[in-house]
């Protein structure tokens, strides 16, 4: 999801985003990943950085093309003038952006074709050196430009760049929300299967004693893809305007409601037979069983 | 809470393809491996223990009960405090005196291997004078029941009722109610990676790197830094794929994430361990299990006007987490519904097991089981509506905001005060304590309108902050109240 954010922004394949998460060294603060709130809280930090790392390469991509910042749309990894076949991979700005770190590759080669104007000039001489010809260099947004102020222990002396090591973002350790990287909507069944497991099978049985009955996976019942029925995800969007991804946590949604849908399903179902009260989770075979009469 | 944890998809088939790392995948130089002595009681008081035949175990290097840990001897903290509780009971890094479930970790032995440990770990001899325990919820808080921690009568880890409107008059006025006991049973994450923790510390640098099977590194590398008194920027805390946490794996801490690092820095090599699946069944966090026995008061044509629930939430033998899950559990009670009038209670339950922490849903899957079974009678019934069946209210009074963006916030209501927690009585008294604090507070009966009450969940989209005040019907006009009650 994270790479997507970014993708969607700045017009490069998801793939080409790298995620560096889940180390103290690279995050200097954070709280952690919990209570859905990933996509919400950092993904919306992340969406709000992109936009900036957008603008910056726009405008160096105006410079570079000559032309007005509005003519440029970013997509296939390049900025490129609406419109026309003319185009500067983002290697390229990002290369130009800095002349300071010049890289004997493919990218310095390219930008070497545009003579890099004032703003871009400027803008190396504020950021310093860069890391690397790709995307990490794009990364690096003033603080002010996030309304952000420096971490204290950065806050005296020289100015330094916002980078992966010193930043006052919320970023969280890991994100797996969802199995397809390239569809942010599609929801693994995963949240689903807990919700069925707690339903139908998952029971922590203690005997009397306190003693742990069945603390291992051929006693404690838990739904297998053989027991998963496919799920099919119908989405109805409402986006909430409290956030500028308009995005809420998933995480823990899909596995909430399955209980009482299968009890009232049940219920439903087994009401010609005199029989309804599931008031129960797990619900198991001989509950059903007994619940017709022992039929 | 808490627990969207992620999915292990994605990490796990990058693993299982050989690229990425969960924490036994690291590299480390001659690591150490470390392994558990586990209380086999549910509830005991250690007599003694005699680690003589295991310290003297080939290949065996240091093996450490609670008065060897120093520093970190020190019960846990509590990571969300709330006045309903008093004396929040969590638990040590290596039992000292008393084991409180089976599982609870009481001997750390480090080796050159876990099959060496292991072997060391079962040399350990530790005597117990078990104790009579209470497993069942509902035996928890019977008078004279067992008790896990003897500072709270009736097993009693937190109290605490929240009210929205007026239920008392609603439910006088009431012509139909339906009363359902709904339980749901304990479950647990059951990632797919076990929990793990591996950590190295450099004599020269002064700097401690642990990889840690957390979802919460930053939080991990705090506690540890404050913990063993090195500066922050010394300690470097790696969450490498963790195989899926859904809460499990935020806690602070387990005793393994104080323990290995803790023998790392000692011992001067690196140290490893690596739950396994028994482990992590009966040392790792669990949830779920709650009884609710919730009513729905209507009127005679079917609508809803209050929702009473009393409920008991088993926290198992420590409450690190305060009563998120149960306090969760309270306030989403009313589901997508628009219910003016709501009364709910929580008693939260010591029993001697697997301590209870946010598990994905945190609270919710038992609410919700809770209303929509609660639900059902009602809608089977012949008048009353049910509140699924409801026709459609006007925009503003629809149970869930199809348009979920809502009317502008601007149209909250103003703030209520928050309603002052109600701390545990102790004995069988605290919940009539809690009621007579309530009535004191609000300078009249129990459920007096002025009672304060915190905001509810359900009226923040622009519905007004409770129902238009309407005189209960007096008693000899009304007509008898039909009562459905149904046992679970």
């Amino acid at each position: 999801v994270f790479g997507q954010i970014v993708a969607d922004q700045l017009g490069v394949a998801v793939e080409d985003v790298i995620l560096v998460e889940g180390d103290t060294r690279a995050f200097d603060w954070g709280v952690a990943t919990f209570a859905s709130r990933a996509a919400v809280v950092s993904g919306n930090a992340i969406h709000k950085t992109a936009l900036l790392v957008r603008a910056q390469i726009i405008r160096a991509a105006a410079n570079m093309l000559e032309a007005s910042e509005e003519d440029i749309e970013l997509r296939d990894g390049a900025a490129w003038i609406r419109g026309t076949d003319r185009h500067a991979p983002l290697a390229a700005i990002a290369t130009a952006s800095n002349p300071l770190r010049y890289a004997f590759n493919d990218a310095a080669k390219a930008a070497t074709q545009f003579a890099p104007g004032e703003p871009s000039r400027r803008a190396a001489a504020r950021r310093g050196p860069a890391s690397g010809p790709r995307g990490d260099r794009l990364l690096q947004p003033r603080l002010r430009d996030l309304g952000l102020r420096r971490p204290r222990r950065y806050r005296r002396g020289r100015s330094r760049p916002l980078r992966r090591e010193n930043s006052p973002l919320r970023l969280h350790p890991r994100l797996r929300q969802h199995d397809q990287p390239d569809d942010r909507r599609g929801p693994g069944a995963g949240r689903h299967r807990a919700g069925l497991g707690g339903a139908l099978y998952e029971r922590i049985e203690y005997d009397a004693e306190g003693n742990p009955l069945n603390a291992n996976f051929v006693d404690f019942l838990m739904p297998y893809a053989t027991e998963v029925p496919s799920v099919e995800v119908l989405h109805l969007e409402t986006p909430t305007p409290l956030n500028p991804l308009g995005v809420k946590g998933v995480g823990e949604a899909g596995c909430i409601a399955v209980g009482a849908v299968i009890a009232s399903g049940l219920a439903d179902a087994l009401a010609p037979f005199g029989a309804g009260r599931f008031h129960q989770t797990p619900i198991t075979p001989s509950m059903i069983h007994a619940a017709l009469g022992g039929r | 809470v808490h627990s969207d944890r992620g999915s292990s998809g994605r990490s796990t088939r990058r693993c299982s393809a050989a690229r990425g790392a969960f924490v036994d995948d690291i590299p480390l130089a001659n690591p150490l491996h470390a392994a558990f002595v586990r209380s086999p009681y549910a509830r005991a008081k250690i007599t003694s223990i005699d680690v003589s035949a295991a310290r003297a175990h080939p290949g065996v290097v240091a093996v450490y009960t609670a008065d060897d840990i120093g520093v970190i001897d020190r019960e846990m903290p509590l990571l969300i405090p709330h006045p309903s509780m008093t004396d929040a009971r969590t638990q040590r890094p290596l039992a000292k005196g008393d084991v409180y479930y089976v599982g609870q970790t009481v001997v750390m032995v480090v080796a050159v291997d876990r099959y060496t440990a292991e072997d060391a770990a079962s040399l350990v001899e530790v005597d117990y004078d078990p104790r009579p325990v209470a497993i069942d919820i509902e035996d928890a808080v019977k008078a004279g029941a067992a008790l896990v921690h003897d500072s709270h009568p009736g097993n009693v880890a937190a109290y605490y009722v929240q009210v929205s409107g007026n239920p008392d008059a609603a439910i006088a006025r009431a012509e139909h109610v339906t009363k359902v006991k709904v339980k749901v049973e304990r479950s647990t994450a059951a990632p797919m990676e076990c929990r793990a923790v591996a950590a190295q510390f450099d004599q020269v640098t002064g700097e401690l790197t642990v990889w840690d099977g957390t979802q919460a590194p930053i939080s991990v590398r705090g506690g540890l830094a404050s913990i063993f008194g090195i500066d922050e920027d010394k300690v470097r805390v790696i969450a490498p794929n963790v195989g899926g946490g859904f809460g499990q794996k935020v806690l602070l801490f387990y005793p393994d994430e104080l323990l290995v690092p803790m023998a790392a820095m000692q011992l001067g090599r690196p140290v490893k361990y690596i739950e396994d699946r028994r482990e992590n069944f009966i040392g790792s966090s669990q949830e779920r299990t709650q009884v609710h026995t919730i009513e729905l008061h209507a009127t005679k044509d079917g609508e809803v006007i209050a929702l009473r629930d009393s409920f008991l939430h088993d926290t198992g033998a420590f409450i690190p987490y305060g009563i998120a899950v149960a306090q969760v559990a309270s306030t989403s009670i009313a589901g997508p519904y628009r219910i003016p009038n709501i009364w709910v209670e929580f008693t939260a339950v010591y029993t001697p097991t697997v301590p209870v922490t946010p598990y994905r849903g945190c609270g919710r899957p038992q609410s919700c089981f809770a209303i929509e079974r609660g639900d059902g009678p009602a809608r089977r019934g012949a008048r009353p509506r049910s509140l699924r069946g409801a026709p459609p209210q006007p925009h503003r009074q629809r149970p869930v905001p199809v348009d979920a963006r809502g009317p502008p916030l601007r149209r909250r209501p103003p703030r209520q005060p928050r309603q002052r927690p109600v701390p545990a009585r102790a004995g069988d008294d605290h919940r009539r304590a809690a009621a007579g604090r309530l009535r004191r507070r609000a300078g009249q009966g129990a459920g007096g309108g002025e009672v304060p009450r915190p905001r509810p969940r359900l009226l923040r989209r622009g519905a007004p902050a409770s129902a238009p005040t309407r005189a209960a019907t007096s008693r000899s006009t009304r007509s008898p109240a039909r009562s459905t009650s149904i046992p679970a």
